[in-house]
């Protein structure tokens, strides 16, 4: 009886240990995954989960698609500005090249005006130079790295002891360059009698002239400012 | 002796299970059924014991048997698509309550005879 009853004993303390630590297992087991992971979820749980997030998705996708199309309206008009910038750049750079804002190089002459003992250059003979240079198409020219513009001057100051060119003062030897149609300059240089070198040098003075493929004539390196004058609306 | 054995089996379950892993999810159905069975085989053995009908193979038979063919049936239920783990927890429930009744009929029969007596001792006492 007493042998009986030991092992009643020794059999129920087993069970009593398996159940309690597997309900304690299962216990622990829900209290953990009771918090919202895909893990604990059930099917139908992840069902309606993923049609949330397809929902989400279609959504998120449209959004997408709309600002794919505005990014692409921006680039276009980012392009469009783009080209008339570029244009405008163009236009700027041909309108600084026509006022003489620039380096340029080209076809062209450099005539070479030497002052001597018997006859020295003034001031209106440089003038009519660049005036005769000018009618032969010159589409720049400068004396002595003075570049020729619109509002250049060339004056005698102290009766013809100085030359002014663009308010500096430049001495012999004057080194007249000017890029244009080489023909047409020599053409009009080296006219019969009338032409600028054959008339100078008749009357004694000092010069050469040379044809060159590349000569390089330098930018108005001062600014220009208009004060008076407005454009007229 | 009994008592001492539950009780010392209760504290070192729960040492035990406080300090052992945790399932995964998937497989705490299948052991939350067997804890059902388990319980259920449980109290059907205290109501058999009562009944002096105990029997240690039966109890141990049905304890380890009733939860793992819990578990097949879960498990089969889960491939065929039937929720068969719900009849089970619904039959061992019932039988849970049934033998719950059992025991508390037992002790109610067994409080009732007690005041019956001491009423018939009180009776004759006053004569």
């Amino acid at each position: 009886m007493k042998k009986g009853k030991i092992t009643i004993s020794i059999v129920v303390f087993f069970i009593t240990v398996m159940l309690v630590s597997s309900m304690f297992i299962q216990f622990r087991t829900v209290e953990k995954t009771n918090s919202m992971g895909i893990d604990s979820m059930r099917e139908n749980e992840l069902r309606q989960e993923i049609v949330s997030w397809k929902n989400k998705y279609n959504e998120i996708d449209e959004k997408l698609q709309s600002n794919n199309q505005k990014i692409e309206e921006y680039t276009n008009t980012i392009q469009n500005n783009q080209q008339a910038s570029e244009l405008i750049d163009n236009e700027l750079k041909e309108y600084n090249m026509l006022v003489g804002k620039t380096n340029v190089t080209g076809d062209g002459v450099v005539l070479k005006l030497i002052d001597t003992l018997e006859q020295s250059f003034s001031a209106s003979n440089l003038v009519y130079l660049v005036n005769e240079l000018k009618y032969a198409g010159a589409e720049a020219i400068s004396i002595n790295n003075q570049r020729i513009i619109n509002s250049t001057d060339i004056v005698s100051i102290n009766n013809n002891q100085y030359i002014l060119v663009n308010g500096e003062r430049i001495v012999s030897p004057y080194e007249v360059k000017a890029i244009g149609n080489k023909d047409e300059l020599d053409k009009i240089l080296n006219f019969e009698n009338d032409g600028f070198v054959p008339y100078y040098r008749s009357k004694g003075y000092t010069l050469d002239i040379n044809f060159q493929s590349n000569v390089k004539i330098p930018s108005y390196d001062k600014e220009i400012i208009l004060k008076y004058i407005k454009e007229e609306e | 002796m009994i008592f001492i054995a539950i009780i010392l089996g209760c504290v070192i379950g729960l040492v035990l299970g406080n300090f052992a892993p945790i399932i995964s999810y998937t497989y705490s159905s299948y052991l939350a059924i067997a804890i059902v069975a388990a319980l259920d085989s449980v109290f059907g053995g205290v109501a058999s014991s009562l009944n002096k009908k105990f029997d240690m193979g039966i109890f141990i038979s049905g304890f380890f048997g009733n939860a793992i063919l819990a578990i097949l049936l879960a498990y089969l239920g889960q491939r065929l698509n039937v929720d068969i783990y719900l009849v089970a927890i619904f039959v061992f429930v019932s039988r849970m309550f049934n033998n719950l009744a059992i025991i508390r009929r037992y002790y109610l029969d067994k409080f009732r005879k007690r005041k019956i007596k001491e009423a018939e001792m009180a009776e004759n006492n006053t004569k």
